[in-house]
């Protein structure tokens, strides 16, 4: 027999104080449940929103066909002229155009956005319009679609550490979403860094070519890398999904996070400060209430918030949510795991702030 | 089996303030003990200088081997939503007895202060008495053969104070109980009563 309460006493007392207050435990744990559950699925269900609209964009462009060569020779053009070398290319019916400069789409970076270089965005023509009208852009019939865009309406493209451009939509084209019209493919010669430039290699009317042999043919030309990569069109005003995602995050997180926890603890210190003092009075000493309180936060806090936690992992995995979703959501989810975890701590302190003869009259 | 508590010309100055001045006492368990003196004359300041929580500036109290004592307030504090027989069982747990042992120590104690019937009812539904009956169970169910009781009926109406006398007589059959009161029930129900009187000097507590 010690002279204090024993390990295994202390945690019967726990598991007694729980049963004792079978309403308070259960309010309490449901309204952990419930809370990780709207943390972790408004965060799913946000990401997911976010992450579809991203998809869908990428998804819209993303039968760019980007062919890359291993020039890199900067703001020139030259590339683009010689690929009007390439025999195999004008020999598939390809004719080669030189007039323009636009697209920023790196292989070696995320692919999501498509980077538009300011001033040479006439570049993006359809074929026999090079020299005529306003900049504009063409989009492909199902962006426009999904976009809600029609002919004047504008779109915002992003280039790289400049300032956004907004330019008309110049054209709708039916059955293709690439920009370009049917029949036309856009090369891109990837840079080291800054501008890029960019051919059309269009067929030439009547000289029988294919599409698909012209791709062939650069495809096989010898130090070219041809890769598929998506165009994403914006709108002016409009915020980067990720930054709209970190932006949300970073204010609900903590502001959900600290209420809970502010909350939770004072409804603890209200409910327990008498009880703990008592604990202490008699003799519990301080790692005696803190393994007494963990032990009750186990079944009340802590375990509802893991099976809140797994109830919303379940879900991110059964909606094949996608993988920014799923970073967002465990994230929130280890928020909200950890925030259970430091309530612990956070508990005994409040309770053991105070002398026992403070908290308890007639002592 | 007899235990002694001896209390050899203890000087207790607290803050500058003289409270107790040489003061001696011999008591045998088991057996009830009364303290009794106006406010100010150091009772509290004895009992816990007997108990051991209150440094003595001079003299020596000799508990022998006596363990810790146990305690009984002006109002016992009980977990409210736990039972009775859960707070009685509090005591011995307090001194690394298992629940097991402890819930059954907790029975016997509160049978022997006559609330035995309501082991299982929340201490919050209890009635003032029968909760200080149940703080006194917690005490002679806590291991020890030294309890001390600090005004434990200071709280009450008469018909309660009497039965906690008889709770604290019963819990004297097995234990050294010192009483700190001014009550004349607990008084006349002492064995022995040990008269303490205030000092000229001021005091800061009873």
């Amino acid at each position: 027999m010690g002279d204090a309460f024993s390990r295994r006493a202390i945690i019967a007392e726990a598991h007694a104080n729980l049963k004792a207050t079978p309403v308070r435990s259960l309010s309490i744990g449901a309204l952990t449940l419930l809370l990780t559950l709207a943390v972790g699925f408004g965060v799913l269900a946000e990401t997911q929103s976010i992450a579809e609209e991203e998809r869908n964009r990428i998804e819209i462009g993303g039968e760019t066909l980007v062919a890359t060569t291993d020039s890199r020779d900067g703001l020139s053009a030259q590339r683009c002229d010689s690929l009007e070398e390439i025999s195999a290319v004008e020999a598939s019916g390809g004719v080669v155009r030189s007039e323009y400069v636009a697209i920023d789409l790196l292989p070696s970076r995320r692919v999501d956005v498509l980077y538009a270089t300011p001033g040479f965005v006439g570049a993006v023509w359809p074929h026999g319009a090079a020299t005529t009208g306003t900049p504009s852009v063409f989009v492909g019939e199902e962006l426009a679609d999904d976009l809600g865009l029609r002919v004047g309406d504008h779109v915002k493209i992003l280039p790289d550490g400049t300032e956004p451009v907004v330019l008309p939509v110049g054209g709708v084209l039916g059955a293709t979403n690439r920009l370009g019209l049917p029949g036309q493919l856009i090369v891109i010669e990837t840079p080291a860094q800054g501008f890029v430039p960019q051919c059309v290699v269009s067929l030439s009317p009547g000289n029988g070519g294919e599409l698909d042999s012209v791709v062939l043919a650069l495809l096989r030309t010898p130090g070219a890398e041809t890769f598929l990569g998506p165009v994403v069109a914006g709108r002016a005003g409009d915020v980067l999904p990720e930054e709209r995602l970190a932006s949300r995050l970073t204010r609900f997180l903590p502001l959900a996070g600290g209420a809970a926890c502010a909350v939770l603890i004072t409804a603890f210190w209200f409910a327990r400060r008498h009880d703990i003092a008592l604990y202490r009075l008699l003799g519990m000493r301080s790692g005696g209430t803190l393994l007494m309180i963990a032990a009750e936060h186990l079944w009340v806090v802590i375990v509802p918030a893991c099976v809140g936690a797994l109830a919303v992992a379940s879900a991110c995995v059964a909606s094949d949510a996608s993988v920014v979703a799923i970073q967002s959501t465990a994230l929130a989810l280890l928020a909200m795991t950890g925030l259970s975890l430091l309530a612990v701590p956070m508990s005994w302190g409040v309770c053991s702030y105070e002398r026992p003869s403070q908290v308890i009259k007639g002592i | 089996m007899a235990f002694e508590v001896d209390v050899q010309s203890i000087t207790v100055r607290l803050g500058g303030v003289m409270i107790l001045k040489d003061v001696s006492l011999h008591l045998t368990g088991p057996c009830l003990i009364g303290l009794v003196g106006p406010s100010g004359s150091g009772k509290t300041t004895l009992l816990g200088a007997i108990g051991g929580g209150t440094p003595v500036t001079s003299g020596v109290v000799d508990r022998g081997s006596l363990p810790r004592p146990a305690w009984v307030f002006q109002t016992s504090p009980l977990i409210a939503y736990r039972s009775a027989l859960d707070n009685a069982a509090l005591g011995p747990m307090s001194r690394g007895v298992e629940r097991e042992e402890s819930v059954s120590r907790a029975r016997e104690g509160l049978a022997r202060v006559g609330i035995g019937l309501l082991a299982s009812r929340q201490a919050r539904r209890l009635s003032g008495g029968e909760q200080q009956r149940v703080g006194i169970a917690r005490a002679i169910a806590t291991p020890t053969q030294l309890i001390l009781a600090d005004e434990p009926t200071a709280s009450l109406d008469l018909g309660t104070r009497l039965s906690v006398v008889d709770a604290l007589r019963a819990a004297a059959q097995t234990a050294l109980v010192v009483v700190a009161t001014h009550d004349a029930h607990v008084a006349e129900a002492c064995d022995s009563v040990h008269e303490m009187e205030r000092l000229t000097e001021p005091t800061a507590d009873g």
